[in-house]
């Protein structure tokens, strides 16, 4: 499959990450400041969308659902917010009671939904791309410490585990006779089973900092894998470039706004 | 030397050490020493609550660092530039020479590592070691396990036996010059004990230390001698020149360890060296017994009436364990009046027929298995590591993803029923106690059951009262089940079982954390539950137990049933249960070995053939 070769041979999850980041510190430019450049950011949303499609359909449909789920709602939720609420609002184009739509709240609504859809669009391609264990397994060989990338990769690793735990409890409950067909059931059904799966969890996490503190998690050294990824100089590069020019636009675009702005205040 | 001398070369001292737990007016470690030097086995005993965690946690340097509390007396190791003491270096230090692995190997696992052989290279990854070196040395570990076949796997959904070799697969390939193991072999059947055990003897051999606490003195003095397997190497082939040396005979205990240390109350009530260690130590005061080869040495010097070789060997009694170590003691003598109290209100066989489970990720994991046990009967469930034991017993119930099958309780059908009404036919008792424990108190615990299936009132305190009584638990009746020992623990689920009054009682080994006193009162409850008609069904690798209460035998191998008959056949066949990884009981390795006739099943009986 295309996208998995990419992923697993080809595409470092670090070098995904940088791009991430980059995309994501190019959408805190200040786009409003400049003219007509509050919709830009939709626009630059594209750019990592053709990389989902370059990347195969199934990237690309991984990507879709993942801007569904993470972005449509708040874009949502920003527009109705700000469109009704907007207390700067002169120019109202519908009122209803003390409701009122303003272009000036629609507008900056639908500006802060664009610049959200760019900053989360580069980790929906990363996620779309590589699976959530990869990613923090390429962060950990790139170079960042274990205590950093740890709490990422055993969330991912122990869920499945949190979630057998989670059935074994609820299977060790019904064996006694709990019965959780009706709602009032379900209720009833509740402290039993979340006691020791909280205990459980509470427990085990304590046992395990003892065991990662045996297994020298603690080590200052610089952690060593046994399946590294495939990774390149030209790629290592690359993030550096995508990093770096992610911060340059960033603080460039707002020592432009303001030189202007200063310009503006001694002009008057 | 297991006494607290030491040279440049001891590997560990411990010295006037004291362990003080917030919230405990006494030490959980009280002035304990001893040293241990290269190429040494101890073994460290004693009975439920008598601090040998305690003590291990103390030694690998996890307390106070991460345990809290206090600890006072000398933990040191040797250096280049003299001797390295644990209040004085990070914990970091420390742990590159000393490794512990703790009774649970779920927790061991980092939880951030997806495949098997990523797991077992962690602790080198973390160390920074070379890749190439760090795969030789991790594949060599794999393969001196027998364990390759899992590398690929995804370590959180391996069987409990595979999660402790693959634990003490990734404590070794850090290569620690003192190696704490805390009742780890547990959860490993036969052939993985042997492994273990192998491994634990190489480590020594190659000039390091090793301090065991075994989950049964047996398992530290006893050869699994029914195995005869050609993928690793024996135990005896890789244990010390002076081992080696020692005859292969009934007469001579295979000697794995090199000294003991006996605890008690977090004190350190006896020590010894040598081979034959455990003359020295007064056992039964501790509540723990000698191994059965030992008492049978003694019983049958006795019976000749001529001089031995051997010291004083004590046999536990009962009523030692509670003179002196302030431990309350296990009674057995009422119990079957509370059984009898207990009896369902109906009574029933179990009726299995092509019983099917599957696993999620897994696939089928009890394929077709079908069985009948009648009222008043033990059925013992034996199998390898991952054989489908628990699954089976689950799915009797119903439980897991997609199970089926015909199950009858005296001829009342469970088929399509849920799990909840199920219960009423069908106790289980859970492997983990932790996942059924959540109320406030052990009584409460305990009617959980019976209040779920609509047990109320003075009925319902009457039956609580009973089970707690049959589980020796009266006097915790108010305390809460989380602050338990182990071994009270899981008495505290078989007592919840034994309260819902099923008249099928299943079993899922329900000796794990049960000391020596512990699994007394196993034997006793489960022959009495037989006794008053109740349908058993248990699983277990405790060939001992089984011996002693089982009447018919199930062998289970890959999810099939592949052997069903007499306990008295089933558990005398070695050659049937070798090739299914598992091992006889010591007392039927011996008594094949005098060629007893009949050969005892268990070691009472041993002993009571050598007192004829």
């Amino acid at each position: 499959m295309k996208s998995e070769s990419l992923a697993r041979t080809v595409w470092h999850p670090a070098t995904s990450l940088a791009l991430a980041l980059c995309i994501a510190l190019v959408a805190f430019v200040p786009w409003a400041a400049m003219s007509h450049g509050r919709f830009a950011p939709l626009f630059l949303t594209l750019i990592p969308g053709s990389l989902a499609v370059w990347a195969g359909p199934p990237v690309f449909a991984r990507w879709l659902r993942g801007m569904a789920i993470a972005w449509l709602p708040l874009a949502v939720s920003m527009l109705l917010v700000h469109g009704l609420f907007y207390p700067e609002g002169i120019d109202v184009l519908w009122s209803w009671g003390w409701l009122r739509v303003t272009r000036e709240g629609w507008l900056f609504g639908a500006g802060l939904a664009a610049r959200f859809a760019l900053a989360v669009s580069g980790i929906v391609l990363a996620s779309a791309l590589h699976s959530a264990a990869d990613l923090a397994r390429g962060l950990e060989q790139s170079g960042l410490p274990l205590r950093w990338t740890y709490p990422l990769r055993a969330t991912i690793g122990l869920l499945p585990a949190a979630r057998r735990r989670a059935t074994a409890i609820q299977d060790a409950q019904a064996a006694r006779g709990l019965a959780a067909g009706s709602l009032f059931q379900r209720v009833r059904a509740l402290p039993p089973r979340i006691v020791p799966f909280a205990v459980g969890l509470l427990s085990e996490a304590d046992v395990r900092a003892q065991a990662l503190a045996l297994r020298g998690m603690d080590s200052a050294v610089r952690p060593t894998s046994i399946a590294p990824w495939t990774d390149s100089s030209r790629q290592r590069m690359l993030r550096r470039a995508l990093i770096g020019g992610g911060l340059l636009v960033l603080v460039l675009s707002h020592a432009l706004l303001a030189g202007i702005a200063v310009r503006a205040l001694s002009g008057r | 030397m297991v006494g607290p001398r030491s040279d440049r070369s001891t590997l560990l001292v411990v010295d006037g050490l004291h362990y003080h737990v917030p919230g405990r007016a006494s030490a959980v470690v009280d002035n304990v020493s001893f040293a241990l030097q290269p190429e040494q086995i101890c073994i460290l005993l004693g009975a439920e609550g008598s601090g040998r965690s305690s003590l291990l946690a103390a030694c690998a340097g996890l307390a106070p660092a991460l345990l809290g509390g206090r600890v006072d007396g000398e933990r040191s190791m040797p250096e280049p530039s003299g001797r390295m003491h644990c209040d004085r270096v990070p914990l970091e230090r420390w742990t590159r020479e000393m490794s512990l692995i703790l009774d649970d190997p779920a927790s061991m696992l980092s939880g951030a590592r997806d495949t098997v052989r990523e797991e077992v290279a962690f602790g080198l990854a973390c160390r920074g070691t070379e890749r190439v070196a760090m795969a030789r040395t991790v594949d060599a570990t794999l393969a001196a396990l027998a364990i390759e076949h899992l590398s690929a796997r995804d370590p959180s959904t391996l069987s409990g036996g595979e999660m402790a070799r693959v634990v003490l697969a990734a404590t070794l390939v850090v290569d620690p010059h003192v190696l704490l193991v805390d009742e780890a072999e547990a959860s490993l059947d036969a052939a993985g004990r042997e492994l273990f055990v192998a491994a634990l003897a190489r480590r020594a051999a190659s000039g390091n230390a090793v301090l065991w606490a075994p989950s049964s003195v047996e398992h530290a003095s006893w050869p699994d001698a029914g195995l005869r397997g050609e993928r690793a190497p024996r135990p005896a082939e890789l244990a010390t020149p002076a081992q080696r040396a020692k005859p292969n005979h009934p007469t001579a205990i295979p000697a794995w360890a090199d000294g003991g240390l006996l605890l008690a109350g977090g004190s350190c009530v006896g020590r010894a060296s040598g081979d034959a260690w455990w003359q020295g130590l007064h056992l039964p005061r501790a509540g723990v017994n000698a191994p059965l080869l030992a008492r049978w040495q003694q019983r049958a010097a006795a019976d000749r009436s001529a001089s031995s070789s051997l010291g004083p060997v004590h046999v536990y009694n009962a009523e030692d364990s509670g003179s002196g170590m302030g431990r309350a003691r296990l009674r057995t003598d009422h119990l079957s009046q509370s059984l009898v109290a207990l009896a369902p209100e109906r009574s029933g066989g179990l009726y299995v027929r092509d019983l099917r489970a599957e696993r999620d990720g897994v696939g089928a994991v009890v394929h077709d298995v079908s069985f009948d046990v009648a009222p008043g009967e033990v059925l013992a469930v034996i199998g390898a590591n991952g054989s489908g034991k628990s699954s089976l017993l689950q799915a009797l119930l119903g439980l897991g993803p997609r199970s089926a099958g015909r199950i009858r309780v005296g001829g009342r059908t469970l088929d399509g029923r849920e799990t909840a009404l199920r219960a009423r036919e069908i106790g289980l008792v859970w492997q983990r106690s932790e996942d059924q424990l959540f109320a406030r108190s052990v009584s409460l615990e305990v009617g959980f059951g019976p209040r779920a299936l609509g047990g109320r009132g003075e009925r319902l305190a009457e039956t609580v009262a009973c089970a707690l009584r049959a589980s020796g638990l009266e006097r915790m009746a108010d305390t809460h089940p989380l602050d338990l020992g182990r071994g009270a623990r899981r008495r505290v689920t078989i007592a919840a079982a034994l309260a819902m009054r099923t008249p099928v009682l299943a079993l899922d080994e329900p000796e794990r954390g049960l000391d020596e006193e512990g699994r007394t009162w196993l034997v006793a409850l489960l022959r009495g539950l037989a006794d008053s008609g109740r349908t058993v069904v248990v699983a277990s690798h405790d060939m001992d137990v089984l011996g002693r209460v089982a009447d018919r035998v199930l062998v289970m191998a890959h999810g099939v049933g592949i052997a069903d008959g007499p306990a008295r056949r089933i558990l005398r066949d070695r050659e049937l249960l070798a090739t299914h990884g598992l091992a006889a009981a010591p007392a039927v390795v011996l008594g094949q070995a005098l060629a007893s006739d009949p050969v005892p099943l268990h070691g009472d009986a041993l002993l009571e053939a050598a007192l004829g």
